[in-house]
């Protein structure tokens, strides 16, 4: 553990350390940076200590420097770097502001160390770092917006770099009711004998799944299969991986957050409360929110009702608890009546009992959870490569889908893109455009109409 | 450190593609009073609605369907929610505001002055280390296949020469008590963004403000926005005095702008003496504005008698540089002026 530039938190930290430690904790190493305010506000805004230049990191910046100067204070970002643990500290913090926000900080790195399901990021700095000189080598022969223009392709397949396992089962359910039943049920209709493959129409499906697999056909996580295929240079397509490895690890973090707030929150409520001495306390009570307001959208405060209701009612010992737990199924098992209740008797003052009751007998426990669940957690369409036909002489309009397309790049072989969803037009179109602009060929987009 | 600079990029594309969505925001802000209140140099927050990257959404009923993702006009959602504050100074406003207006479209006259401007332009075999012309250098390098002090290229710093243009303008407005506070607050909002676009165009202008009822006075810049006072009202009295103040600049040199504001209401015995003024006048100054100034009362109202205006805007037809216009909107105030001057 490391605390720079201010020598005399070394002991401070060592005694928190002790602590949390005596609490059940084991934290991963740590490094502690005070930083300047400007740094810490981009580097909480893209969610990553380096990033590559792109407008969006600007307006993302702009945005939480405006937050911060409606009220919303930050106090640290910590990072699961390899082999140590980053955090950085906010330089304008209060002495006892420094003392909880550490302990909070071994909250998180515990997790870091304990969790089955933390995405181990050991590859990702040194490879951002590394599209980060190439980026700097070649912006004398680009522009900085030519350059936006790949890695807004990204930011375009942000919904589609999901977990590969759960995505794999999802897709092979989706696939086969639609191929193969339909035709048997025509032919039993119809009176016809439902015969035994023969070992050519064997071979042919052998040969169609053969062409399917290397065309990526009903995969979701295409985008390596374009960055493959694309005729552009490799040191783009190096820094388009690079920012595609950044979004998984965003996207794993963002599946941890109320997890990682809540129990970071319950560690330096317990240290604020037994470790701070008076005056000190009430300091720590007047200069920080801590948890935050009371609302199932504030993850601190969610996370940390969530756990303290487990440990009440399961009796479980939250350190270990949390080394198997993840956002869904900590929300899944107890966001329930019950906890409902227990929150309203822990007099947070956000809803009346009385409300709590209205809410309990109008809706079912099911439909209430399922309403702050797609809240929680934000459902995202599905998109995946297909090799549908096509209508006649550029019908664009099927039955109940329709075909966009983006034709204006001719170097590469035609994308037939999918979806069983209902999208938004201009989104979809200028997201297609920005694939075509990495595939370098047409892209077709076929999706439900509205 | 890394983050400054990188930032610091970031944060000028983000404001670059949004300039249309902020200019169209500024435009709002054209007869807001704060910004009028604003000392030189002070930053102004204006809020921006947020810009979405492209990306694949659901379709959401009712709304949200038309926004343009990633093109500039993609204002999707609760705009309060997401909007972004931006500071600029107030240079910076009127930088982006004229520039989305298209303003000003002025001819100059007068070149006696000029000036000497310096530029990084070229290549020489001489110079200073700090500029050293790496890529020439390295080129030479190539092509001479040798390495000592005849293959050096610097950039070349060259003199040219600007002309230089000076203003004088003149504003001038009727204090007589009619001029309620309303119609005093429209003079000063149209008369800040005039003299903001004037001063972007003339590094050498001179302001001067004078007021007027039955005779005309020189005054300073507070009690021109500020002052009423009862009274007659004779129009011509000032432009006499803009007429005989003119004489003591070069006339052939100078570009010379008269801004003339009033409620209307005139001596009719005066008015043919003012159109004489006018007249004559005309063929000096490169603008002479009028501006009818109405409020809430007179707008609309049948007692609204408007007389000026009615005698005024005859002129306008057969002289390129007189404008004759009702100040209700400083927006289309301006545009009437400043941007059809090329066309007329």
């Amino acid at each position: 553990m490391k605390y720079f530039f201010k020598n005399q938190y070394e002991k401070h930290l060592n005694d928190i350390l002790q602590f949390v430690k005596d609490k059940g904790l084991d934290p991963k190493e740590t490094i502690f940076i005070p930083v300047e305010n400007e740094t810490l506000f981009y580097v909480i805004s893209n969610l990553y200590p380096v990033a590559l230049p792109h407008w969006t990191r600007g307006r993302n910046y702009l945005q939480t420097k405006t937050s911060n100067e409606r009220g919303s204070t930050y106090y640290e970002v910590v990072f699961n770097a390899s082999p140590y643990a980053i955090a950085y500290m906010s330089e304008i913090c209060s002495h006892t502001d420094i003392l909880v926000v550490i302990a909070h900080v071994f909250g998180h790195t515990h997790i870091y160390k304990h969790n089955i399901y933390e995405y181990n990021e050991h590859d990702v700095l040194p490879r951002l770092k590394n599209a980060l000189e190439l980026y700097e080598q070649n912006i004398g022969y680009y522009s900085y917006e030519e350059l936006d223009e790949y890695i807004d392709f990204v930011n375009a397949l942000w919904n589609v770099i999901y977990e590969p396992e759960k995505i794999s089962e999802k897709n092979e359910e989706n696939d086969k009711p639609k191929i193969y039943s339909v035709d048997k049920r025509f032919l039993k209709f119809a009176n016809q004998k439902v015969e035994a493959p023969t070992p050519k129409e064997i071979k042919q499906k052998e040969r169609e799944k053969e062409r399917k697999e290397k065309a990526f056909i009903g995969k979701i996580n295409f985008y390596e299969f374009i960055i493959n295929n694309s005729p552009i240079d490799d040191w783009i397509k190096e820094i388009l991986r690079a920012e595609i490895e950044l979004k998984k690890v965003i996207y794993r973090k963002s599946s941890l957050k109320i997890l990682h707030e809540g129990f970071a929150s319950w560690i330096d409520q317990i240290y604020s409360l037994e470790m701070l001495e008076d005056k000190e306390f009430f300091e720590s009570l007047i200069t920080s929110s801590r948890v935050g307001h009371a609302s199932f959208s504030n993850p601190y405060w969610l996370g940390y009702k969530l756990l303290k209701f487990a440990e009440e009612v399961d009796n479980v010992f939250l350190p270990d608890f949390v080394k198997e737990m993840d956002d869904y199924e900590l929300v899944s098992r107890y966001l329930n009546k019950e906890f409902l209740l227990y929150i309203t008797k822990s007099a947070d003052g956000f809803v009346d009992a009385k409300d709590i009751q209205e809410i309990l007998s109008e809706e079912t426990e099911e439909d209430m959870r399922k309403r702050i669940m797609s809240n929680l957690f934000i459902k995202r369409p599905l998109i995946y490569i297909s090799d549908y036909d096509l209508g006649v002489d550029g019908d664009e309009y099927y039955d109940d889908y329709r075909i966009i397309k983006v034709v204006n790049q001719t170097e590469n072989a035609l994308l037939k893109l999918e979806s069983p969803d209902t999208l938004d037009y201009a989104y979809a179109y200028n997201t297609i455009k920005k694939i075509a602009k990495v595939w370098k060929g047409p892209v077709l987009l076929k999706y439900r109409r509205p | 450190m890394r983050y400054n600079r990188t930032r610091n990029i970031d944060i000028q594309r983000y404001i670059d593609r949004t300039k249309k969505v902020v200019q169209r925001e500024l435009e709002k802000a054209l007869s807001k009073e704060d910004i009028l209140d604003v000392d030189p140099g002070k930053k102004v927050k204006i809020r921006i609605p947020y810009i979405d990257e492209p990306y694949f959404k659901f379709y959401e009923s009712g709304g949200g369907g038309s926004g343009g993702s990633g093109s500039g006009s993609g204002d999707n959602g609760d705009p309060s929610e997401h909007s972004i504050e931006l500071e600029l100074t107030l240079e910076e406003i009127a930088d982006l505001l004229f520039e989305y207006l298209g303003l000003p479209n002025l001819k100059n006259k007068g070149e006696d002055e000029l000036k000497e401007k310096f530029r990084v332009w070229g290549v020489t075999k001489s110079g200073p280390k700090s500029r050293i012309h790496r890529r020439k250098t390295f080129y030479e390098m190539l092509k001479q296949k040798r390495i000592d002090h005849y293959v050096f290229r610097y950039r070349d710093i060259r003199k040219t020469e600007e002309p230089i243009f000076s203003a004088v303008v003149y504003l001038a407005r009727d204090y007589s008590g009619s001029m309620t506070e309303e119609k005093k607050f429209r003079v000063r909002s149209a008369s800040f963004w005039i003299l903001n676009l004037l001063r972007r165009l003339y590094s050498k202008i001179e302001i001067k403000f004078l007021v007027h009822d039955t005779s005309a006075k020189f005054c300073d810049e507070h009690y021109f926005f500020y002052s009423s006072e009862g009274g007659g009202t004779t129009c011509s009295s000032a432009f006499e005095l803009i007429e005989s103040d003119m004489q003591k600049y070069d006339i052939d040199n100078n570009n010379f702008y008269i801004f003339y504001f009033s409620d209307g209401e005139n001596d009719p015995s005066d008015n043919s003496k003012l159109i004489d003024k006018i007249v004559k006048l005309s063929s000096i100054v490169n603008i002479i504005v009028y501006g009818e100034v109405l409020d809430k009362t007179n707008t609309y109202g049948y007692y609204y008698q408007g007389t000026l205006l009615k005698i005024l805007e005859p002129l306008t037809k057969n002289y390129d540089n007189i404008y004759a216009k009702k100040l209700i909107n400083v927006r289309s105030f301006l545009m009437d002026i400043f941007y059809r001057e090329g066309e007329k």
